[in-house]
């Protein structure tokens, strides 16, 4: 990414025929602000300069807007998820980009798209927690928008992606944790994110094992919030219901262990998880090799 | 967890057990004596807290009490028989001559031996993976020590002759 001294090099070399020509206009004085880290009175200035009718259509005073805004931004605003000035800036650089038909800016706009964007992917790390995800995932999504307008790389965004929906899967549960009888549809949102993970990497040994645990934990609630005097027949329909979940959780499982044979909290899911469908061999096959991974790692 | 449910799951159906077999009228009164015959303490444990608390359809007060040998049998209203002791089926059943106590076991076979009820695991319909906690019957037992079981538990159980 390039930083704003570099920027300002390359903007100045933009604009050193224009300033020979009009040296007292609002565009110059604010370039001449900016420049001089005065970002209040240049955004006077280039609010002026965008009244003017030829500024309209003119993708460098577009730029400059977008630059000022951006400072702005970085003075008043930081670290506030609903920033109008970054809002502003992206506007002013995305309509610098429509104009822009020699792409004389699209280099500089792009540096500053990308700074800005990055800035969202911030906020919605620091925002993602049981209280405010939902402001997270707007972020996280602004973030993807703009991300997808500068880097064409399709790799990074479905790394992004994978990071915050692995990220955003554990808030679901921890949220669902804290209160399972009411927040069950927190469950389902965390299944959804790990499905999203899943669907753009199958081998996230990651989204695999904790898809397994979220499944098999559904099922060991199931049992331990039942009402200890149920009826036969509905004590029947809860092993039913429980064994139906315990085998969902089993191919996320399996596909974590071949993804790494030896990684003892897999083994030790698929022991669990054999144990709870009765299947005590299989059970007992896999606690014997989680014993000697433990053996192996002493 | 894996442990606690299976005793949750085995603890519930003796109190169903409990609830849809009737005992003669001498059983009624007093307390509701369940004897456990076997060294898993944890599963007794969790069958004396979680039965104890409860009592019978008859207003009894459910006691959970572990035996130590088969004479200690006869004052039971129900012995469980954990796998680890089954070999003491014969010397339990030659102690309850006469008297009205289910024999209730966990391990293959033993419906067959004689056992009133058999825990089992049964594989699902349809499904080569996954086993249900399920029990046997044998009626031939149960009208020996002169029991009576609802249809509720003959539909479900599976009856072994």
């Amino acid at each position: 990414m390039l930083n704003n001294k570099k920027i300002f090099i390359l903007f100045s070399l933009v604009c050193f025929a224009l300033f020979a020509k009009a040296q007292d206009d609002a565009f110059t004085k604010a370039y001449r602000f900016v420049t001089a880290e005065n970002a209040d009175s240049a955004k006077y200035y280039i609010d002026m300069a965008m009244t003017e009718k030829n500024s309209q259509n003119d993708p460098m005073v577009w730029f400059l807007k977008g630059l000022i805004y951006k400072e702005m931004y970085k003075r008043y605003e930081k670290g506030n998820a609903e920033s109008n000035y970054r809002k502003i800036a992206l506007e002013a650089l995305t309509k610098s980009d429509g104009l822009d038909s020699t792409k004389e800016y699209s280099t500089n706009n792009r540096s500053l798209k990308y700074w800005l964007a990055s800035t969202y992917y911030s906020d919605a790390a620091s925002l993602l927690d049981t209280i405010t995800y939902n402001t997270s995932i707007t972020c996280f999504y602004n973030y993807m928008d703009i991300l997808a307008t500068v880097d064409t790389s399709k790799a990074n965004l479905k790394i992004a992606e994978i990071k915050f929906q692995l990220a955003l899967a554990t808030v679901y549960t921890q949220i669902y944790d804290s209160d399972k009888k009411n927040k069950i549809d927190f469950l389902n949102l965390a299944k959804n994110a790990y499905n999203k993970v899943l669907t753009n990497d199958p081998n996230n040994i990651s989204a695999n094992f904790n898809m397994g645990i979220l499944y098999y934990n559904q099922a060991a609630t199931l049992i331990v919030q039942q009402d200890f005097e149920i009826d036969i027949i509905a004590l029947n329909d809860i092993q039913d219901n429980s064994i139906k979940l315990f085998k969902e959780s089993l191919p996320f499982m399996e596909k974590a262990y071949e993804l790494d044979p030896k990684r003892a909290e897999t083994l030790m899911g698929l022991s669990g998880i054999y144990y709870s469908l009765n299947e005590f061999e299989k059970s007992k096959l896999f606690q014997k090799k989680l014993e000697e991974v433990q053996r192996e790692g002493k | 967890m894996n442990d606690v449910s299976q005793y949750k799951f085995k603890s519930q159906y003796v109190y169903n057990f409990i609830k849809y077999i009737e005992w003669p009228d001498n059983y009624k009164q007093g307390n509701f004596v369940i004897g456990i015959s076997g060294s898993n303490q944890d599963l007794f444990d969790f069958f004396k807290s979680n039965l104890e608390v409860r009592k019978t359809v008859y207003n009894q007060a459910i006691e959970v009490k572990s035996i130590n040998s088969a004479s200690e049998a006869a004052g039971c209203s129900l012995v469980y028989i954990l796998s680890d002791n089954s070999n003491q089926l014969p010397e339990i059943v030659s102690k309850l001559k006469g008297k009205s106590t289910l024999i209730l076991a966990e391990k293959e076979g033993m419906a067959k031996q004689g056992v009133c009820l058999n825990f089992v695991y049964v594989s699902q319909s349809g499904s080569d993976l996954g086993k249900k906690l399920s029990f046997e019957y044998n009626m031939a037992a149960i009208d020996k020590y002169k029991l009576k079981i609802s249809d509720q538990l003959l539909k479900i159980g599976i009856e072994i002759k």
